[in-house]
């Protein structure tokens, strides 16, 4: 209880809402107070329609302690009034928390003790010589089994975001042995993946998001050249909401490139201009503050044919900001 | 005491009808009501003084269903009964049940 509204102006506003007279209601209350009171001395209970419920409860004498000198003292036995408010006051106080209901916490199991701890103590009940031999035995296993992993090739780890696995190890990126006509095609054979520069271009295809893989990661493969990202995000815009977080086991269409990087024919510059520009829009739904670096990037370029394409979708605050961007982006 | 014999007893000392007084005194706890509800105390002098309370939310055992359940943030209606009535009550225990 923060606030509290004084006694007149409680009377005043029952005054204002019935109609009846202070001086009324000034008594009412007063009376109420001195019947609820004879009602609890009596009966030990009262209830009051639309406010709840009062009950007497009996305290029995107790030892207590004076906080201030830390004297004991002895509490006299007496009745403590309980006040229980009406279910319809409960919920209307607490309108505001209605939308808010109990959760069930399924985390909170107690965690089963650990292999090792519950060996030790099953051993240490057992204490007989066959016991100890058991964990004995148990020890050599351990050993054995630890010194054979030892040897074993290590687990695959995933690797951090910025980081690709070398190709050769493990075959990843799979890409059609035909070749590819149009950007989406399915996946037909496994292939190792052409790291060489090819005669023309860069072939395209099909990649499965696996942990720590991002377009970054994904361009640097394919394409040699990571700041090429933009063109594989923009035939994957209805799969990937957000091109910051991929999500492991997306299937990714990466599209061909026709020339190499260094020497980008004009339409695969085009396509990478659009693929910034996606990358803009998205950036912009997703209210990030790097959104009009993209569009900058895109207007380095001056292709008015792409620009003209997402016009409308600029925001103006944007366009100013891009204007104030010293240096120079250019893609080979 | 229940409520119908609080608005005898009142209709008696204010000698108004029973009528009225029930119609004075659902209004009175409808103001209560949206007073405890703006998060306002009051006190009625004689009686005691009521108010409100937020309870944090917190962890609690469902014994029912064997688990842990987080019991969300609520307001709580409390009531402190004035020194002048708890005087009037010390006296001995009273059969309530």
């Amino acid at each position: 209880m923060s606030n509290k509204v004084t006694f007149s102006d409680l009377v005043g506003r029952i005054a204002e809402e019935t109609g009846a007279s202070k001086r009324v209601i000034h008594d009412l209350l007063k009376e109420t107070a001195v019947v609820a009171k004879e009602g609890l001395v009596r009966d030990g209970r009262l209830s009051i329609a639309g406010v709840g419920i009062f009950k007497l409860k009996w305290r029995d004498a107790r030892q207590g302690i004076n906080p201030q000198t830390g004297e004991p003292i002895e509490i006299p036995a007496q009745n403590q009034v309980h006040f229980r408010p009406e279910a319809a006051l409960r919920t209307f106080i607490n309108r505001k928390y209605q939308h808010i209901k109990p959760e069930i916490i399924r985390n909170d199991i107690k965690p089963a003790p650990s292999l090792l701890k519950s060996t030790y103590l099953f051993l240490w009940r057992k204490r007989s010589a066959l016991g100890w031999a058991a964990a004995l035995l148990a020890l050599l296993l351990l050993m054995l089994v630890g010194m054979f992993s030892f040897f074993q090739p290590s687990y695959q780890r995933a690797l951090p975001v910025g980081e690709t696995r070398q190709p050769e190890a493990i075959p990843r990126y799979r890409i059609p042995v035909e070749e590819l006509t149009e950007e989406k095609k399915q996946i037909q054979t496994v292939a190792q993946p052409d790291l060489s520069p090819p005669s023309a271009g860069k072939p395209g295809g099909v990649h499965n998001v696996r942990q720590g893989d991002s377009f970054w990661t994904i361009a640097k493969v394919f394409y040699a050249d990571p700041y090429l990202w933009p063109n594989i995000f923009r035939v994957n815009v209805e799969v990937v909401d957000n091109p910051d977080a991929l999500e492991v086991s997306t299937t990714i269409h990466v599209p061909p490139l026709e020339g190499t990087v260094g020497g980008l024919s004009q339409k695969d510059i085009m396509n990478i201009i659009d693929g910034y520009m996606q990358v803009y829009l998205a950036y912009r739904r997703l209210n990030k503050t790097n959104a009009p670096y993209y569009l900058w990037v895109a207007k380095q370029y001056n292709v008015q044919e792409v620009l003209d394409r997402y016009e409308d979708r600029i925001y103006a605050s944007d366009r100013d900001f891009i204007l104030r961007i010293k240096g120079s982006a250019r893609i080979k | 005491m229940n409520n119908s014999e609080v608005i005898r007893r009142l209709s008696e000392r204010l000698r108004l009808s029973q009528r009225e007084i029930r119609r004075l005194l659902k209004r009175s706890t409808e103001i209560f009501k949206k007073t405890l509800a703006e998060d306002l105390g009051f006190t009625i002098p004689e009686f005691g003084t009521f108010g409100t309370h937020v309870r944090q939310k917190r962890k609690a055992y469902n014994p029912h269903h064997k688990t842990f359940m987080m019991l969300p943030v609520k307001r709580a209606v409390s009531f402190h009964p004035s020194s002048a009535l708890k005087g009037h009550l010390k006296a001995q225990r009273v059969d309530n049940e």
